[in-house]
């Protein structure tokens, strides 16, 4: 029998109780936060969000069974059974996302998006962070509002957070990332020592501009093309943070891309470097540093099954790559967890399996628990 | 809890939608000045309503008409 290995996780989610922002806001409030209604022909469901209403063919059976097995494990909503499915599978800490903050670019008032944010936040200190020091929950800022952003970034920072979830892209009545106006949020970020953390998948929808939704792919591939789409917005918001300079002015800031592979960083740090040397006299602003320089030394990056995402560290020399379940999702490692970290590690050296598994992801949260040797099956601090 | 539309990420619930069967996979009724405009993903409905109730009647009985097509 395989020895059983340990590993911390940089990227996980959480299912927050889908009445939390109802149940917690005041009525006004309460009336405009995300809910859904299925029309009594049992087709078609309504999104409504702040005033806006998304109509939808209801999902195929085949998808509703998709989205049901992503929801399958028993702790992806419940910390006490989340923790023996974190035994169960080999995995020690976890960065953890939120499920319906996911959706707060579809808000349009402020007050409403900052106040369903610090709901969430403090909800998910009361229920996931104070519950284990093995569960890091991320926080969640507006993006439709720098400076609410910046105000519940400083609260979160003094109630115990570590990590600020941030989608790919900023509100779409936003500016984008590597515009000035976000300065002072980098600024308080490098200050408090947050890791500023993007998921990829998490564009904002903009039904706005009356055209048909996002970057999407129909017919032949279109479930693969729509998967791999997903990847690429966590490699535009790195190279904006870079090329834009704030990653340069705040070298103690650090970012993280979760799920999205790791071998697109050595990638894009090449590209970047080369735009910088060979367009030098356009480039605005110089760097102190080189792309290249920057993001190796500020940019982490998670991957749950990518065979090649060792060799980013082993072969291209970037070692910012860290390991992450995705749990509870579908395209994670739920269930064959022990099976992948064989598969990824055992013919790798101990130094290198050691970074990936756990040290890069120590290196962005020193205060997590070290997590126990491999081959132990029930840890000493199982259930908490 | 888990059938939550909620609980996709955004760009799963695009994607759900465009991998959806024919044309009219989704409309969307907007708040514009004192009235609300209302279309469907297909290009070939839009109108502008003065309430949303009225712009999602308007929607059903799109997608109504063209699912019967």
């Amino acid at each position: 029998m395989s020895v059983k290995l340990w590993a911390n996780s940089g990227d996980s989610h959480f299912l927050e109780p889908d009445d939390l922002w109802r149940a917690r806001l005041p009525k006004d409030l309460a009336e405009l936060v995300p809910r859904s209604e299925k029309d009594p022909d049992g087709k078609w469901e309504t999104v409504f969000v702040d005033g806006q209403a998304f109509r939808r063919r209801l999902p195929s059976i085949s998808q509703e069974e998709f989205y049901a097995a992503s929801h399958r494990a028993p702790g992806a909503g419940n910390v006490e059974l989340r923790l023996k499915d974190l035994d169960e599978e080999g995995i020690w800490t976890e960065l953890i996302f939120p499920s319906l903050g996911m959706w707060s670019s579809s808000f349009r008032t402020p007050k409403v998006l900052r106040e369903a944010l610090r709901v969430s936040n403090d909800w998910a200190k009361e229920t996931i962070m104070d519950y284990s020091p093995r569960l890091i929950p991320t926080a969640q800022v507006s993006t439709l509002s720098i400076e609410d952003a910046c105000v519940e970034l400083k609260r979160c920072g003094e109630i115990g957070y570590k990590a600020v979830f941030m989608p790919v892209n900023p509100h779409p009545l936003q500016k984008d990332y590597n515009r000035d106006e976000w300065e002072p949020f980098w600024a308080l970020a490098e200050d408090i020592g947050m890791v500023i953390a993007f998921h990829i998948g998490t564009e904002p929808i903009d039904f706005t501009t009356g055209g048909a939704p996002g970057a999407t792919y129909r017919g032949p591939g279109g479930a693969v093309l729509n998967y791999t789409e997903t990847t690429f917005g966590g490699q535009r918001a790195v190279m904006k943070l870079v090329a834009s300079g704030a990653l340069d002015r705040h070298p103690n800031l650090k970012v993280l891309v979760s799920e999205g592979g790791a071998t697109w960083v050595p990638f894009v740090a090449d590209r970047m470097e080369e735009g910088y040397r060979q367009h030098s006299m356009a480039v605005r602003p110089k760097l102190k540093r080189t792309p290249k320089e920057i993001i190796y030394s500020q940019v982490y990056a998670s991957f749950q099954h990518d065979e090649s995402a060792v060799a980013a560290m082993t072969g291209m020399g970037y070692n910012n790559v860290m390991w992450g379940s995705d749990y509870p999702h579908m395209e994670g490692t739920y269930g064959h967890t022990q099976v992948t970290l064989h598969n990824l590690f055992d013919n790798v050296d101990q130094k290198v399996k050691d970074r990936i598994m756990h040290g890069t992801f120590e290196e962005l949260f020193p205060h997590a628990p070290k997590l126990p040797a491999p081959g132990t099956e029930k840890p000493a601090t199982a259930s908490v | 809890m888990s059938d939550s539309v909620l609980y996709d990420l955004p760009g799963e619930f695009v994607s759900s939608m465009a991998e959806s069967s024919g044309y009219c996979d989704a409309q969307a009724v907007l708040p514009k000045d004192d009235h609300y405009i209302a279309f469907c993903t297909c290009g070939r409905w839009h109108t502008t309503v003065p309430t949303r109730d009225e712009g999602l009647a308007l929607a059903r009985a799109h997608t109504v008409e063209t699912d019967s097509n």
